[in-house]
């Protein structure tokens, strides 16, 4: 390709080679340093191609082994200037073409973000743009150094932050943590465990303090279930000192659950009536002028835009591509009982889904569906595992001193 | 470096010899030609000497080792250059024709 580029820019020609020495001529092109490729055998003649400056010597040549040459085609830059030298206003053209291109190499067309997942592209956008950093800005004027420190001051998340400038483009890449360095609670105060749960203890494991019930007790919310005071027992079983603890403990308590999930049999659907495809063009990718749009239909707009560019860097601020407007109205819809049905047990997997991934165990469910000509209910208990406890300041100090 | 028996010193050529001891390829020092086939229609050809005929149906090149001829058809040179031709084309043989015999009365 770059070959082929080459030899379009200094020119090439088709020559056709003909008489009774053609592979000695061609020998001795070859000797003077003068190549041919594509060669192919027209009837007696030789069709092949070489380039402009070649063509030159190989008119001297030519008469030393008695060979006629004619012309088949030319190519290339130098014929094509030739052939449109009097059209004076297409070189104006192309020459203003090349200055506008040439200053707008000078300016910022485009900011793209690599590596983040958790803060989108519009925020980091919103910030550069706060910022002073925004699109039609002098290149000159950045400073990437300043970038990467404002955005790692901003975002405490973004553990690296790597500015670039290519071509007329300001890449920006991140790298994210998500919260693995989040800080362990080391709240030393002493402290008494409560449940915020009602039901049976299923499982108890106590690190610290003094456990207040046992395995298959029943408690309420708000039962202490390990108290941060710790006794300390002579040999006759009596109490000669306490001190306070952070009550630490694994418990797990058997509770049930009050579900209940109603949908309505009616709801509303888009329906779409017409569809209107458009190319779309413009200097800048604010998406709200869109030709021929009326302001009171209901309609969804969908851009395919691509930003003009060069190369692989080199952006201008031009944005092309097609623009879908598909008008609806919205009109109610009403469920059959079945469908109900349906989206009230996928509702239902979707809180059980959640559950689970929280850590509850879910034991059993027991739950109804009743259908009436409004809605559809779905009532029931779900018995299940879950972690309990929450700490709070110690209750029997407290107790003592009121 | 490899080191040269004198009773192979006396087989091999001078050409040869200095290829060895300078660890270069003997077939590049031989400047014998190389012939690459790829599938059925293209044809990669080094070291040759120069070209003595050029058809649709026949290439005749002439090399160190002598004559090469490859027949097909629509042959077609994609380029040459000093040392390289690459050939395009429906290759159907390639081979040295024996020399003609003499003929004597």
């Amino acid at each position: 390709m770059f070959t082929w580029i080459k030899h379009y820019f200094f020119g090439m020609v088709r020559l056709r080679i003909e008489g009774q020495q053609k592979e000695s001529f061609l020998e001795l092109c070859r000797k003077n340093q003068i190549f041919f490729w594509n060669l192919k055998r027209k009837e007696s003649a030789i069709e092949a191609t070489l380039t402009l400056k070649d063509f030159w010597e190989l008119r001297r040549l030519a008469r030393r082994r008695m060979v006629r040459l004619r012309i088949v085609k030319k190519q290339g830059l130098p014929f094509f200037l030739h052939q449109h030298r009097r059209r004076k206003a297409f070189f104006v053209a192309f020459f203003v073409m090349m200055a506008f291109i040439y200053c707008m190499a000078f300016y910022l067309w485009d900011i793209s973000f690599e590596g983040n997942s958790y803060y989108s592209d519009e925020v980091l956008l919103q910030f550069l743009n706060a910022n002073g950093y925004t699109h039609g800005m002098k290149i000159s004027k950045i400073v990437c150094d300043d970038i990467e420190k404002r955005i790692r001051n901003e975002y405490p998340s973004i553990t690296w932050v790597s500015a670039r400038i290519e071509g007329t483009r300001l890449v920006v890449a991140v790298k994210e943590n998500y919260g693995a360095l989040s800080m362990p609670d080391l709240r030393k105060e002493p402290c008494d465990i409560i449940s915020d749960y009602a039901g049976t203890v299923i499982s108890m494991v106590t690190r610290k303090g003094t456990p207040k019930i046992h395995i298959g007790d029943t408690v309420e919310v708000g039962s202490l279930l390990v108290s941060g005071e710790v006794s300390l027992l002579n040999d006759s079983k009596e109490v000669y000192d306490m001190f306070s603890v952070t009550a630490d403990a694994d418990i797990f308590i058997e509770t049930d659950y009050n579900y209940h999930d109603q949908i309505d049999r009616v709801y509303s659907m888009k329906k779409y009536i017409k569809k209107q495809q458009g190319l779309y063009v413009s200097w800048n990718d604010q998406k709200k002028v869109v030709p021929g749009e009326t302001s009171g239909d209901a309609m969804e707009c969908l851009y395919d835009l691509h930003q003009l560019k060069l190369f692989q860097n080199w952006y201008f601020p031009f944005y092309f591509g097609t623009v879908t407007r598909k008008y609806y109205e919205t009109v109610d819809v009403l469920r059959t009982d079945s469908e109900l049905k349906e989206a009230l047990s996928e509702n239902m997997n979707v809180f059980l889904e959640n559950l689970t991934e929280k850590g509850v165990q879910i034991v059993s469910k027991d739950v109804k569906i009743e259908l009436n000509m409004s809605e559809g209910c779905m009532d029931g208990i779900i018995t299940m595992i879950v972690p309990c406890g929450k700490s709070v300041p110690l209750q029997s100090a407290e107790q003592e001193g009121e | 470096m490899k080191q040269i028996k004198p009773a192979q010193a006396q087989l091999i050529s001078r050409r040869e010899r200095y290829a060895l001891q300078m660890h270069i390829p003997l077939e590049f020092a031989k400047g014998n030609i190389f012939v690459n086939l790829m599938g059925k229609t293209e044809l990669y050809v080094e070291n040759y000497v120069r070209i003595l005929e050029y058809t649709d149906q026949l290439i005749r090149i002439k090399s160190n080792s002598g004559e090469l001829n490859i027949s097909g058809k629509n042959l077609e040179i994609v380029y040459y250059n000093d040392t390289d031709m690459w050939i395009k084309g429906i290759i159907t043989t390639i081979c040295y024709p024996q020399p003609e015999e003499p003929k004597w009365g």
